[in-house]
Parts: C-alpha cells; sequence; structure tokens
C-alpha cells in the first residue's frame, strides 16, 4: 500500500529545524591529543602527498635518537622509514621544529595496541579531506594490509623472499624475546609500549598492565597460531604463567635459544643481501629491525648478537 | 522449579467444564455482588478497628513476653535488634505498641530473610504454657493485669523465612541478542540476613558478565546496609563502536532513615581496572583512550522518591542527587573528575483518566588536574534513545567523531507525558497510551569557557514529539511508540516512526 503523497510530505518535514552539529573535542582535548603527536618534517622532495590528504601512523611508543624521533618497535619503525621515503618525509624530531603547514597533518602518534581493532600497531589512519570542509573521510589500515601492501613494490623474486623472511623469522624472533628474555623488565617494555601514559606504571598496578601485555603479544601477526605447538597449556596455567612472567615457559625458552641459534647467520645473509641490492623496502626493513633492538632491547641476548651485525652502521647511516 | 498445583487445577477445571462458560448474566451480577458485599464488610471491619484503636489509643498497655515462631535459622542477637522496639520498654500507650509493632514488622521485612510474617496478639491469660525467648523490661502480674491495670498483651511473631538456597539459570533470545544466565543465592548465610549472590551471564551484547555479591545489614540493622560487590564484565559498547572490560570491587553502605521511609542515601567505593579495546572506531578519542586504565571512586547518593510506582508513577516525587569524585588513589587513578548528577520527576493526576509525569535530568563532569586532563570516554555522559530521549537512538545525542558518540562532560534532558487510561479498558489495567514531549542536549565542556555561555551552549535543546500504547508489567514497563523529532543537530541520530522501549526507568 502507498503512502498517501500529502502525508509523506508532513512526514518528511520532520525536523522542522536542524541546529549544526555539537563540537566534538574541547581544546584540553585537542591538547592531550597533540601531546601524543610527532610530525614530519618535510624535505625537498615532499610532493607525493596530496594536500588534500593526511596520515597518522598509528604506533606503540617513541625513543629517541640524537633529536631524532624513532618508532620503538621494529614494525612501526621499518614502515615509517618506508611511509618517509615513499612520500619524501623526513623523521619527526625532538625538538618539534621544521613542521610547516603542509606536513602538519602527517605524524607519527602513540597509541595502545588496543587502539587497533586487531589489537596491533602500527595503524595507518588516512583522512581524505572533503571540500565542503566537513568531517574527512578516514580510513584504518590495520597493521597486516600496511605490511602486506610493500609486496607490492617488490618484483623480483629474491627480494620478495628475503622481504617475507624479515617479516616472519626476525619479528617472530624479536616476540619472542619479549616473551622470554630475562632481560625485557617493566622499565624495558614501558620503553617500548605506552606504559607512560598511566601514573601507575612505576606501581604495583604496572604489573596487571603488562601481564595483560604479555597475553596479548602470542596473537600479533598470529605467532600464536604458527606456533601452537609452543602454546599447548591450558589457558589458566598462561595466565599464571604469564602473571608470574616468563618462570616456566620451557618451550618458548627452547624455541628462543633455537631462534638465536640461527639469527646469526639469518643475519649476515639477509645483510649481504640488503647491501648488494637496491631495493629500498629491504633496507628499510632491516634498518628498522636492528636500530629497534639496538637502541631499546641492547642488554637482551638478541640484543648482543645485533650489535655484532656488519650491518648495524649502515642502519644507522640510513636515517 | 514449582508448579502451582491447585491453580493448574483450577484453570485446567474451568477451562473443561461448560457450566463455567455458560454462566449467566444473573449468575455473574451476582458474584459480582456478594464480592462486593464482602469488601464493604471488610472496610466496615477495618473501620471500626480503627476507630476501637483510635478511641483507645492512650490506654496503657504492658507488653508481655515476646515470642518468635520459624526463628531457628536466626542469630539470636540479630533477633534481638529486630524486636528491640518491643523490649526497650514494657508499659506503653496502644498507640506507641502498634507504631512499634509496625517498626518491628518494617525490620524483618526490609531484612530481605523472610518471605512472610504476622504478628498474633495474645491477652497473657491466654497463654497456657508462655514460652519467652525476650521478655521485656519489668515483670508483670500473673492475673494478665499490671499493677496499675494495664492490659497485658504478648505479641507472637511468625516467620515465614525464604528459602536459604536458590539457582537459576535460563537463556534470553530477541531481537537479533541472546544471551544466557546462571544465578546462585545463598541467603541468610549466618543467620543475619546475610546474602550472597553470584551471577554469570554470557551473550552476544554483554560477551561475559560475573558478580559476586555479599550483602549483610551493620550492627544488626536492616535499615544500615552493607553491600561488597566483586564484579568482571565484557561489554560491546555499539555507540562508541568498542568493547570494554571492567574488573573491580565496589563496597556500599546504603541507609534508609527509619522515620522517612522515602528518603534513601548510600556512599560507596569503587575500585576498578578498565580495558578498551577498539572494535571499529575511527575517532581518535577512542583510540587515544583505547588500553588500560585504573579508576579509584567515592560515590554518593541522596534519593527521595514518594512516587507510588517507580515504572509509571501516577502521583508522587523522586528528586535523586549523585556525586562522585574519582581519584580517590591519586598514584594509581588516571583520570581524576568530580561528577555530579540531579534528577526529579514528579507525577500528578489530572482528572480520572489522565495523569501527567514531569522529569528533568541534568549532569555536568568536570576534569580535575592541569591543563592535559580530560574526561574518560566511559565516564562521561550519554543521552538519546527510547527510554530516554525518544525519537532518537541509544545514546545517539551529543558529541560525534566519525559515527562514534564520544558523550560529553554536561547534559540536560526532560520530557513531559500525558498518560491516559484507555477507553472501553479496566481502568485497572496495565496497558495506557501516552504523549509526550522529550528534549536534551549533552556538550563537551570548555574548561576555559565562562559559566554563562557554557549555560548559554545548553539552549538550543533537541527535541521531539510522539504518543503511543504502554504496558506497565511489574518487573519492566515495555513501550511501542510514534516518534517525531522537532528539533535536531546535525550528526545526531535519528529515529522517524515506530520506537519500541523496554525499560525500568524512562524520561
Amino acid at each position: 500500500m502507498e503512502v498517501p503523497q500529502a502525508l509523506r510530505q508532513v512526514f518528511d518535514s520532520f525536523p522542522l529545524k536542524t541546529y549544526p552539529s555539537i563540537t566534538a573535542s574541547t581544546s584540553s582535548q585537542l591538547e592531550v591529543l597533540e601531546a601524543r603527536k610527532f610530525y614530519f618534517t618535510s624535505s625537498s622532495k615532499t610532493t607525493s602527498l596530496a594536500k588534500s590528504s593526511s596520515i597518522i601512523l598509528g604506533i606503540n611508543n617513541v625513543v629517541e635518537y640524537r633529536d631524532i624521533i624513532l618508532p620503538s618497535d621494529p614494525v612501526s619503525l621499518s614502515q615509517c622509514l618506508i611511509i618517509c621515503h615513499k612520500n619524501g618525509l623526513k623523521l619527526p624530531l625532538a625538538t618539534r621544529k621544521g613542521i610547516t603547514d603542509e606536513n602538519a597533518s602527517n605524524c607519527l602518534m602513540t597509541l595502545s595496541h588496543q587502539a587497533a581493532p586487531d589489537s596491533q600497531l602500527p595503524i595507518l589512519i588516512e583522512d581524505n579531506k572533503k571540500n565542503d570542509g566537513g568531517e574527512p573521510i578516514r580510513s584504518l589500515i590495520p597493521s597486516y594490509s600496511i605490511v602486506n601492501s610493500n609486496k607490492k613494490d617488490l618484483s623480483d623474486s629474491s627480494d620478495i623472499l628475503i622481504n617475507d623472511m624479515m617479516d616472519t623469522k626476525l619479528i617472530d624472533l624479536w616476540l619472542t624475546c619479549l616473551m622470554v628474555d630475562p632481560n625485557v623488565n617493566p622499565p624495558v617494555l614501558s620503553k617500548i609500549f605506552t606504559l607512560e601514559s598511566f601514573p601507575s606504571v612505576t606501581s604495583s598496578l604496572s604489573g596487571l598492565y603488562i601481564s595483560a601485555l604479555l597475553q596479548d603479544i602470542p596473537r600479533w601477526r598470529s605467532y600464536e597460531i604458527r606456533h601452537s605447538n609452543l602454546f599447548r597449556n591450558s589457558k589458566l596455567k598462561d595466565t599464571i604463567t604469564s602473571v608470574v612472567r616468563k618462570s616456566d615457559n620451557s618451550a618458548l625458552q627452547a624455541f628462543y635459544i633455537h631462534q638465536l641459534s640461527e639469527v646469526r647467520d639469518l643475519l649476515e645473509l639477509i645483510s649481504d643481501y640488503v647491501l648488494e641490492s637496491d631495493c629500498m623496502i629491504l633496507k628499510m626493513k632491516l634498518t628498522g629491525f636492528l636500530l629497534s633492538v639496538d637502541l631499546i632491547l641492547y642488554d637482551t641476548e638478541l640484543g648482543k648478537i645485533i650489535k655484532q651485525c656488519s650491518y648495524l652502521e649502515k642502519a644507522y647511516s640510513n636515517i | 522449579m514449582s508448579l502451582d498445583h491447585d491453580s493448574m487445577v483450577d484453570r485446567l477445571s474451568s477451562s473443561n467444564s461448560p457450566k463455567s462458560d455458560s454462566k449467566s448474566r444473573a449468575q455473574e451480577q451476582l458474584e459480582k455482588w456478594t464480592q462486593k458485599k464482602q469488601e464493604l464488610m471488610l472496610s466496615q471491619n477495618r473501620e471500626y478497628m480503627e476507630s476501637l484503636f483510635k478511641q483507645n489509643a492512650t490506654k496503657p498497655i504492658k507488653i508481655g513476653p515476646i515470642q518468635v515462631i520459624n526463628s531457628q535459622g536466626f542469630r539470636d542477637s540479630f533477633i534481638e535488634a529486630q524486636i528491640d522496639p518491643l523490649t526497650q520498654t514494657n508499659l506503653v500507650t496502644l498507640g506507641t505498641f502498634f507504631s512499634k509493632l509496625d517498626q518491628v514488622s518494617s525490620n524483618w521485612k526490609n531484612s530481605g530473610a523472610v518471605e512472610n510474617m504476622f504478628i498474633q496478639l495474645q491477652d497473657s491469660k491466654e497463654i497456657r504454657r508462655p514460652q519467652p525467648f525476650f521478655r521485656s523490661g519489668r515483670q508483670t502480674g500473673g492475673d494478665g493485669t499490671g499493677r496499675a491495670g494495664s492490659t497485658i498483651i504478648s505479641p507472637i511473631i511468625h516467620l515465614a523465612p525464604v528459602k536459604r538456597f536458590y539457582a537459576k539459570t535460563g537463556t534470553n533470545v530477541g531481537n537479533g541478542e541472546g544471551d544466557g544466565y546462571i544465578q546462585f543465592q545463598l541467603k541468610n548465610l549466618f543467620g543475619g540476613a546475610e546474602n550472597l549472590t553470584f551471577d554469570a551471564t554470557t551473550g552476544t551484547k554483554t560477551q561475559s558478565s560475573y558478580l559476586l555479591n555479599y550483602t549483610q545489614p551493620i550492627w544488626n540493622n536492616t535499615n544500615l546496609r552493607m553491600e561488597n560487590v566483586f564484579y568482571m564484565n565484557t561489554r560491546n559498547l555499539d555507540w562508541l563502536k568498542c568493547e570494554a572490560t571492567v574488573r573491580g570491587h565496589t563496597i556500599k553502605v546504603s541507609h534508609q532513615s527509619l522515620q522517612n521511609r522515602s528518603v534513601n542515601l548510600d556512599f560507596s567505593i569503587e575500585n576498578c581496572w578498565r580495558t578498551v579495546s577498539n572494535s571499529q572506531s575511527r575517532a581518535l578519542d577512542v583510540m587515544l583512550q583505547s588500553g588500560n586504565d585504573f579508576k579509584s571512586s567515592a560515590l554518593f547518593n541522596w534519593k527521595y522518591d514518594t512516587r507510588d510506582n517507580a515504572h509509571l508513577p501516577m502521583k508522587g516525587h523522586m528528586v535523586r542527587i549523585g556525586l562522585e569524585y574519582s581519584g580517590l588513589i591519586p598514584s594509581v587513578s588516571s583520570y581524576k573528575f568530580f561528577k555530579s548528577v540531579w534528577e526529579q520527576q514528579h507525577s500528578f493526576k489530572v482528572s480520572d483518566v489522565h495523569s501527567v509525569i514531569l522529569t528533568n535530568k541534568a549532569g555536568v563532569i568536570s576534569p580535575l588536574g592541569g591543563s592535559l586532563s580530560t574526561t574518560h570516554i566511559l565516564d562521561r555522559f550519554y543521552i538519546g534513545g527510547p527510554n530516554d530521549v525518544r525519537s532518537f537512538l541509544l545514546n545517539g545525542l551529543g558529541p560525534k567523531s566519525f559515527n562514534s558518540s564520544i558523550g560529553g562532560d554536561l547534559f540536560v534532558n526532560g520530557g513531559v507525558s500525558l498518560v491516559s487510561k484507555i477507553p472501553r479498558l479496566d481502568p485497572e489495567s496495565n496497558f495506557k497510551i501516552h504523549n509526550f514531549f522529550n528534549f536534551g542536549k549533552l556538550i563537551p565542556m570548555e574548561k576555559s569557557d565562562h559559566y554563562l555561555s557554557t549555560l548559554k551552549s545548553l539552549s538550543q535543546v533537541s527535541a521531539s514529539y510522539g504518543f503511543g500504547i504502554l504496558y506497565n508489567h511489574p518487573m519492566a514497563r515495555f513501550e511501542l511508540n510514534f516518534v517525531l523529532p522537532l528539533i535536531t543537530h546535525d550528526r545526531d541520530y535519528v529515529r522517524k516512526g515506530i520506537q519500541y522501549g523496554i525499560g525500568v526507568s524512562f524520561l
């Protein structure tokens, strides 16, 4: 049955009055937001990004190296370097100098890993501004999509193989190191993740937060699924183990030792290949991995091996 | 599970009996008149007794030995405290005696440990074998009268204690949502109306919820109760497009005034660890506040309530003031704030058919601390929805960021409802029709703004009108309305046409 036209018109005339939308943020909320942002600086090559769009790379935390702000984890650092390379941007400066109107919307932002729908960072937040000045169209690109998008720029099969080795073997090793290495203590974890934003990081509650974080880490990059043999314990035992932290996870520890025994040769292989290759993606990925371990996890078993890597010096020069 | 056998048999017999179906009009009329006659007799009896008591209100009464029947499940100290009004003195006037009986009755009912009770009064002479558990102050003469010629009355309190253990399990399905629950209750644990409840729920909206609640009267005073709640729950917050897990403990002391039963106040301390996980939100507010935080707060509530029915009041008033201070343990509190809420509802009859309900709510949350202080998305206010400002979706009013309702710091809302009896329907029917006008506004509060400009920004409210049918069930109120938004703001989530609501509290 069709609704009579007159009735439809009356119905459609509601609401009778519409006011503009209510402001979403207050100045203090914006200040809190700004305190978490680290803007990229521009270089002469800054041309790629359209003025109508902006990018925010959501990362776990930042670490300062010679006045340069770097993401604290290897995946975020690698992707940050790749984004900078592709778009002609420079890494953010601790002094917050060099920010111009053109790049004032492209930045790094520290977030909790729970800010990402798949609970892993980095996350790329892309805003495409509308012509009418309204709320931009925002898209969230999750971590796995960012990492997978790198493959599009690789054509050589050897490059793809090396890229996969870095994405799986090296990142798995970093994750195992976080879960198992005895020198990864709360102060180290608070450098990698944004635990500093909580006033309680120094209190006994930090243990609760860290135990929750350690329960999430195995889910990142499908680590738990790919190494299901390491996680056969019951959920209850897992929880207890994570609360008392790495006390009796013998399978993971054995796996860590095994990974460490392989990594020296693996790094030499990758370093040699990257040195000879002109592929920027591989160079940035290796740089990101080496720097994040060397700057934060230097006391760990993995950090000691990285110190001896031939590419480490080159990695520092890459930034 | 219990089956009410008698009523079932009655139903079966009445449905099978052809006689009952073919009751003549005269028989029905006769039954009606008989019922009316009985009611009249009862009311006459009551009036006679009341006038008798009034006439003898000053007559001296001596309280004899008090017996409490079926009291095996209670501690002596607890029983003593409940009957204390009767044992304070043994010589009273009849009027005072009855008010003391009321107090005793109210004490037992408030405890929640008795399902039913009644008090039998006996002249002392009638007691053949007195078994006094508790004897009032002075001994009396054995002839049934006091030395001053007063009548001796011995109250016998008959208790029907509640079931000590109770378990319930079930499922709820509907509206594309479903959940299953299990509940255990242990009542009167230590003989002093101490209750322990465990609830576990899992479903689509509330992914999981576990609650352990221990309540007990303080100093055996059933008007003063302490509640200890341990809880852990994970909920999907659709309006924020995120998931929140809260684990914590709340200790609450509530008091109901002995003189004025309409006044309630409670004080609670809440400590909880909250985790917000982003599901689909693209709002930076949600992303920024995702993660863990710890909340430690003190809450105070004062409520005056004289309404005849909390779900659908026809007469009476309700005023509530709620205050919350968060940041009790400064070293662990992530977000410090002060929050206050005001709520009032007034209902009155305008004729035999119509009654009016006026409702108004307002609240403000103010972050404490430096310039970098802000409020947490789980602490902010949210308004709009079928139980709130109708004609808007749930939490559909106020600030939005990329389609997430991120809540506000200051709100005002209210409504006027005209509730009417449905013509040709039994006047006592729980079905009613109602017309309503609702309004509300929710805004973020700028610290630097003058309060006058803040109040001014509250002036342009969203508003709606509607009418519908409602059913007032003892457990909840059901509404089916036709709603129209009159005034809106851009990005308000509007509902136009049919909207239904189920709940215990409405605007």
